[in-house]
């Protein structure tokens, strides 16, 4: 008998939140997101080959960020850089990434000048080899701060953004059981800041990894999903009120992300994208 | 002077009557033929008594006719026989002759193959639902019969024909899979993943596949 066989590629999301300064600079800054930094889910993702060699080693884009642009840099060898719109469909060696930080994503709106105000957006690619067929298909969410914004106190609230480490992190309050947490959206329209609203908003999951306590922070950390409730409604630089329906008894510290799916009525039929809010400051219990 | 004297005997031959038979090419067939015969007088044949052979067992171009049971011809009626064959893939149709105890035995022998197929391969995106279309398979019927059914092996969670699970081994038609019935739903995960199933098909002739 003759096969039928289904090759499902696999699923893989990468999540940076990166600041950018919208002003003064109204020169693009090419730089804004450096995929290749250190320690970071991206180049974590591409530090060992998939294929075993590295010659066939690549990823393909499938999809560009609806908001900023994404870079390739053409002459990786030196001289003045230059750099060319990445397109849909374009490949590029894993180890040029690597070695060359070719792959750079801009800020820049398509007017050369920056964007102002926090966005969310993202792209995706396909990483392959020729010899495998084990492919992922990646998903880069880019969680964009503006810091210009910061700067002006709109985000900074004694409950949430932790905006002085600059990392764009979020604090997660533990107030009792069942667990009621705030956080902190700073969500932005950035096209229309006349109405910036969203229209509405999810939580897909929260991650809880409960530690044993506060005095052993390497205890085992434990995945626990808990499906939590927001309300839909204009969200304008305010409070999210995220809470637990179910209870959750546990006196502990933790440390969670919180992923949001945003609805802005206001973009051209563009979903303003999914976000991912980290929430890595232990929580204060109750 | 002494004679000399021919006696002729008034012996009426054994006559049979030419049949037809039907074989799959390239494949191992057995098949019972009955030949009818008159004039029978009493000739005895032993389950097994090879009436005809060419070829060597097991491989292709073999053919042997034997008899089927212990028999004796009398009078009229049918020799019992069976046939073993092994056409090659490429038998064309021609008529069998032979004979038993003088009296030659004529089979018309008719081919048709079963349709062949091939491996598909479909490379998707994660959680993306499949529909399958007839250009989905890969398969061909050397007599150019029409290809009219499809069946689908092996473990089949996850395929779907007319909204509701399929049946491991259950025939469709052509036109209902280019009518978009037969589906291919993915597991929600996020990690890449195989599936391997079997299928068949089968063609107006009533040939499937092997």
């Amino acid at each position: 008998m003759a096969n039928i066989i289904f090759k499902y590629k696999g699923k893989n999301d990468l999540n940076l939140t990166r600041e950018f300064n919208s002003t003064p600079a109204f020169v693009a800054n090419k730089d804004d997101v450096k995929f290749n930094d250190t320690s970071n889910p991206f180049s974590d993702y591409l530090a060992s080959s998939n294929c075993g060699s590295w010659t066939d080693d690549k990823i393909k884009i499938l999809s560009l960020p609806h908001k900023g642009r994404l870079f390739y840099l053409t002459n990786p060898g030196g001289g003045t850089a230059v750099y060319a719109d990445v397109t849909v469909g374009q490949e590029i060696v894993v180890r040029d990434m690597t070695d060359n930080k070719v792959l750079k994503f801009s800020a820049e709106g398509s007017s050369d000048g920056q964007y102002t105000g926090n966005y969310f957006t993202e792209f995706t690619f396909e990483r392959y080899c020729a010899t495998t067929p084990s492919n992922v298909v990646s998903t880069v969410k880019l969680n964009m701060i503006d810091i210009q914004q910061a700067v002006s106190g709109i985000m900074i609230t004694n409950k949430s953004v932790n905006q002085s480490a600059g990392s764009g992190t979020f604090n997660l309050v533990v107030t009792g059981a069942p667990f009621v947490g705030y956080a902190i959206a700073k969500m932005t329209n950035s096209s229309y800041n006349d109405y910036q609203k969203i229209a509405s908003v999810s939580v897909e999951t929260v991650h809880l990894s409960p530690k044993i306590n506060s005095y052993d922070p390497t205890g085992s950390e434990d995945v626990v999903s808990v499906p939590v409730n927001i309300p839909i409604g204009n969200y304008n630089n305010g409070e999210i009120l995220v809470s637990s329906p179910a209870p959750f008894t546990e006196d502990v510290y933790c440390n969670a992300r919180l992923t949001f799916s945003l609805t802005d009525v206001f973009e051209d039929g563009i979903p303003a994208a999914t976000i991912m809010v980290p929430l890595d400051r232990p929580g204060v219990p109750a | 002077m002494a004679y000399l004297t021919f006696r002729y005997g008034a012996v009426i031959p054994l006559v049979f009557t030419a049949v037809n038979s039907y074989f799959i090419r390239n494949t191992s067939n057995t098949k019972d033929i009955l030949i009818p015969y008159t004039n029978g007088s009493g000739q005895v044949l032993t389950a097994g008594q090879i009436l005809y052979t060419t070829g060597t067992v097991g491989t292709e171009g073999y053919l042997q006719v034997e008899s089927k049971i212990n028999q004796t011809l009398t009078s009229s009626g049918d020799l019992q026989t069976v046939v073993y064959h092994y056409p090659i893939s490429t038998q064309a149709n021609y008529v069998l002759n032979f004979n038993f105890e003088g009296a030659p035995i004529s089979i018309g022998m008719y081919y048709n193959s079963a349709p062949v197929t091939g491996d598909v391969i479909f490379e998707k995106y994660n959680r993306v639902i499949h529909t399958f279309a007839v250009s989905d398979f890969v398969f061909s019927d050397y007599d150019g019969d029409e290809v009219t059914e499809l069946a689908i092996f092996g473990d089949v969670t996850g395929y779907e024909y007319s909204g509701t699970p399929y049946v491991s081994g259950t025939w469709i038609s052509m036109f209902n899979i280019n009518a978009g019935i037969l589906k291919y739903n993915p597991v929600d995960q996020d990690t890449y993943y195989e599936k391997v199933n079997q299928y068949k098909v089968k063609d107006s002739q009533g040939n499937i596949s092997a």
